[in-house]
C-alpha cells in the first residue's frame, strides 16, 4: 500500500479531524492535502487536483453544500468524487444520504465514522 | 264579529222582545175587554132612544178607541227607545273594551280603558287597567333583566377574550420556548459530538498502533475509552432524535418494502449478540403481509431498539418476533416477545418515558441509554401506529407494534387502487433517484434496490409488474440475476428490462430479457419503453 500515491483533499474546519483522517490515510499510503474552509478548499482542489475530496458540511463562510455545488459547476473539478461528512445527523440517515447523493456526492458519512469504513470508501472511489 | 250578530244587536233584540211581550199581552187583554165593552155599549145604545145620548155614547167609544190606540203606540215607541238606550249603554263600553284589549294585544301597553261608570263595566275597565299596568311592569322588569344580561354577557365576553389572549400569548411563549429548546438541544448535541469525534478518532488511531506499540493495560484502557465514547455518542444522538420528533422536525421518507425482509435483516444483524448470550432469536410470520408503504429506516430503528431491549432484559430462553397482517384495519402487527425479567403492571407507561427503566438501578446493570423505548414510542406514533405492552413479572414481556400498511398523512385521502410496482435495480443512487422520480410521475410505485441479492428477494416478496435491471452490480452481475429470475417459477413471468452502459451482450442472454436500454438514457426513452408493456 505504501506505493499508493492517490491524493486526498480534506476540507474541514476542525484541525483535529484533519489530523485524525490524515494520520489514518497517510498510514495507508495516501497523500493527504487539507484546507480549513470552503474557499481555500476550492483553491486547493484546483491547484493539487486530488483524486478524492472529503468535504465537511459545517464550514465557515461557505458551507460544504455550496462547495459541492461549485465543484459540480467547475468543468475541471466536477469529475473528482466528493464524500460529504457531517456531525449533524439523526436516524433519518438514509434519507439524508439519498439527498447528498442526489446533489452529486458519492458518499455521505456520519461523524464520528469508523476509520476503517472511511478507508474502505476512499479506496473504492480512488480506484483501489 | 263575523258570522254573528253584534252584542249591541243581541241586547237590543232581547230588550225589544222583553218589552214587546207584556205590551202585546196587555194590549190583547185590553183589546178583548175593550171589544166586550164596546159590544155591550153598542147594545145599550141600540136600546136607547135618545139620539143625543147615542151620539155621546159613540163619541165616548171613539175617544176610548183612540186613547187605547195612542197608548199602545206610545208604549211601543217608548219600548223601542228604551231598548236602544239600554243596548247602547251596555254595548258601547263592551265595544270600547274590545278596542282597548285589541290594541293591548298588539303590544301597546300604554292604552287604558276609560272608566266612565262605577258599575260592573267600570270595574271591568279598572281591572283591565290594573292588569295592563302589571303587564307593563313585568315587561319593563324583563327589559331590565335583558339589559343586565346583555351587559353581563358583554362583560364575560370581554373577560374571555382577555383570557384567550393571555392563553394565546403563553401558548406562543411555550411554542417559542419549545423551539428554542429543540434548537438548543440540536446545537448542544453538535457541540458535544465535535470533541467526541476527536476522542474517538485518536482512540482508534492509538488502538491501531499508529502511535507506537501498546502495553496490554494501555490497550484495555483505550478500548474502554472507545466503548464509553460510543455509548455517550448514542445517548447524544438519542436526545437529538427525540427532541426532533417532539418538535415535529422529522419528516417521513416513505418507501415500499417487505416487512418480513426488514425483520429478518434486523434479526440477522443482531443475531451474533443473541448467540453470545446463548439466547434463541426466532422470526415468524402468521401469513402473507402485503408490501408496506412506510418509513423503512424508522421502522428498522424501532425493531432494532425493541430487539436490543429484549436482548438486554432476557437472560435465558428466547426472543420471538411474530409479524402478520390485520386485514380489517389494514395494519401490520409486529410482536416482540421475550422470556425476560418482565415489567410490573404499574410500570407499563413508565417504560416509554425518557430515562426510565423499571427501577433506577437497572440502567447501570443492564446498560442502555434509557431513551430507546421512548424513541420507539415516538417513532411508531409518528408513523401513524401504536405500541402496547403486556408483561408478567419474571416470565417475560410482549411489545406489540401496529402500523398502517400504507401510511397516510393526516387529512390525506386513501389513494385508490394499488399502483403497479416496478422494481429498479442499480447500485448507482443517482439512477435510482431518477427512475423513482420519472416513473412515480407515471403512476408507478418504484421500489429501489441496490444489489442482486436484495433484488432476488424483493422480486419474490413484492410481486413487481416489471423489473429494471442494471448489468453491472456488486456481488452478482445483472445477467446472472436475470437467469435466476427466469429459473424460478414465481418470478419467471415478470418482464425484465436490462440497463447497461455497454452494448456487448450475448444473444442467448438477451433472449431472456424483455428489452434492453443503453445507459445513459433520457426520461422519455425509458418511459416510452415501459409504456409498451401495458402494465
Amino acid at each position: 500500500m505504501a506505493d499508493n500515491k492517490a491524493t486526498v483533499l480534506v476540507i474541514d474546519d476542525m484541525e483535529e479531524n484533519i489530523d485524525i483522517i490524515s494520520a489514518k490515510l497517510t498510514h495507508l499510503g495516501y497523500h493527504v492535502e487539507f484546507a480549513l474552509d470552503g474557499e481555500s478548499g476550492l483553491e486547493k482542489a484546483a491547484s493539487v487536483s486530488p483524486d478524492l475530496i472529503l468535504l465537511d458540511i459545517m464550514l465557515p463562510k461557505i458551507d460544504g453544500w455550496k462547495v459541492l455545488e461549485k465543484i459540480q459547476a467547475d468543468e475541471r473539478l466536477k469529475k473528482i468524487p466528493c464524500v460529504m461528512m457531517t456531525a449533524y445527523t439523526t436516524i433519518q440517515f438514509q434519507g439524508e444520504r439519498d439527498q447528498a447523493i442526489d446533489k452529486g456526492a458519492v458518499e455521505y458519512l456520519k461523524k464520528p465514522f469508523d476509520l476503517n469504513e472511511l478507508a474502505g470508501i476512499v479506496a473504492r472511489h480512488t480506484g483501489n | 264579529m263575523k258570522g254573528g250578530l253584534t252584542i249591541f244587536t243581541k241586547i237590543f233584540i232581547a230588550f225589544l222582545l222583553l218589552a214587546i211581550l207584556p205590551v202585546t199581552v196587555s194590549s190583547i187583554l185590553v183589546v178583548s175587554t175593550y171589544d166586550e165593552l164596546v159590544t155591550s155599549l153598542i147594545d145599550i145604545l141600540t136600546q136607547c132612544q135618545d139620539p143625543d145620548q147615542i151620539l155621546h155614547g159613540y163619541a165616548l167609544v171613539r175617544d176610548a178607541t183612540v186613547l187605547v190606540a195612542m197608548t199602545l203606540f206610545i208604549t211601543i215607541v217608548i219600548t223601542i227607545f228604551a231598548s236602544l238606550f239600554i243596548s247602547r249603554n251596555m254595548g258601547v263600553p263592551i265595544r270600547n273594551m274590545l278596542q282597548t284589549i285589541g290594541m293591548a294585544a298588539k303590544g301597546n301597553l300604554d292604552v287604558r280603558a276609560q272608566v266612565r261608570t262605577r258599575d260592573e263595566f267600570g270595574l271591568l275597565a279598572r281591572g283591565f287597567n290594573m292588569m295592563i299596568r302589571q303587564l307593563e311592569q313585568y315587561q319593563s322588569r324583563l327589559e331590565d333583566a335583558n339589559r343586565n344580561l346583555e351587559a353581563r354577557v358583554a362583560e364575560r365576553t370581554a373577560e374571555l377574550s382577555i383570557a384567550y389572549e393571555k392563553l394565546k400569548t403563553s401558548a406562543d411563549k411555550i411554542h417559542e420556548a419549545n423551539r428554542l429548546k429543540t434548537e438548543f438541544v440540536a446545537n448542544m448535541s453538535h457541540e458535544l459530538r465535535t470533541p467526541l469525534n476527536s476522542i474517538i478518532g485518536y482512540t482508534e488511531l492509538s488502538l491501531e498502533g499508529l502511535y507506537g506499540p501498546l502495553e496490554p493495560k494501555q490497550e484495555e484502557a483505550l478500548t474502554k475509552i472507545k466503548r464509553n465514547s460510543r455509548q455517550l455518542l448514542r445517548l447524544i444522538s438519542g436526545v437529538l432524535d427525540l427532541s426532533k420528533i417532539e418538535a415535529g422536525k422529522m419528516p417521513l421518507y416513505l418507501e415500499t418494502f417487505d416487512a418480513m425482509e426488514l425483520i429478518r435483516d434486523v434479526a440477522d444483524d443482531l443475531f451474533p449478540l443473541f448467540e453470545k448470550k446463548s439466547l434463541k432469536l426466532i422470526v415468524q410470520s402468521t401469513g402473507h403481509i402485503p408490501p408496506l408503504k412506510q418509513d423503512h429506516e424508522k421502522l428498522q430503528h424501532v425493531l432494532m431498539n425493541l430487539l436490543s431491549n429484549a436482548l438486554k432484559f432476557t437472560d435465558k430462553g428466547m426472543v420471538r418476533v411474530v409479524a402478520g397482517e390485520e386485514p380489517a384495519t389494514r395494519t401490520v402487527r409486529i410482536d416482540v416477545i421475550d422470556t425476560g425479567i418482565g415489567i410490573p403492571d404499574d410500570q407499563y407507561d413508565a417504560v416509554f418515558e425518557h430515562f426510565r427503566q423499571i427501577d433506577g438501578g437497572t440502567t447501570r446493570k443492564r446498560g442502555g441509554t434509557g431513551l430507546g423505548l421512548a424513541l420507539v414510542k415516538q417513532l411508531v406514533e409518528h408513523m401513524g401506529g401504536t405500541i402496547t405492552l403486556t408483561s408478567k413479572l419474571g416470565e417475560g414481556s410482549r411489545f406489540t407494534v401496529r402500523l398502517p400498511i400504507k401510511y397516510h398523512s393526516p387529512g390525506e385521502q386513501y389513494d385508490g387502487p394499488p399502483k403497479p410496482i416496478i422494481l429498479a435495480v442499480d447500485d448507482d443512487a443517482k439512477t435510482l433517484a431518477d427512475l423513482d422520480e420519472w416513473l412515480s410521475a407515471e403512476g408507478f410505485e418504484v421500489i429501489r434496490c441496490r444489489d442482486g441479492r436484495d433484488a432476488l428477494k424483493k422480486a419474490d416478496s413484492v410481486s413487481p409488474k416489471l423489473i429494471l435491471l442494471d448489468t453491472l452490480l456488486p456481488y452478482m452481475d445483472g445477467w446472472s440475476i436475470l437467469e435466476q429470475l427466469k429459473d424460478k417459477s414465481s418470478t419467471k413471468d415478470i418482464p425484465v428490462i436490462m440497463m447497461s452502459e455497454l452494448v456487448e451482450k450475448s444473444e442467448e442472454l438477451l433472449e431472456k430479457a424483455s428489452n434492453f436500454i443503453k445507459k445513459p438514457f433520457l426520461r422519455d426513452q425509458i418511459v416510452e419503453m415501459i409504456r409498451g408493456f401495458e402494465l
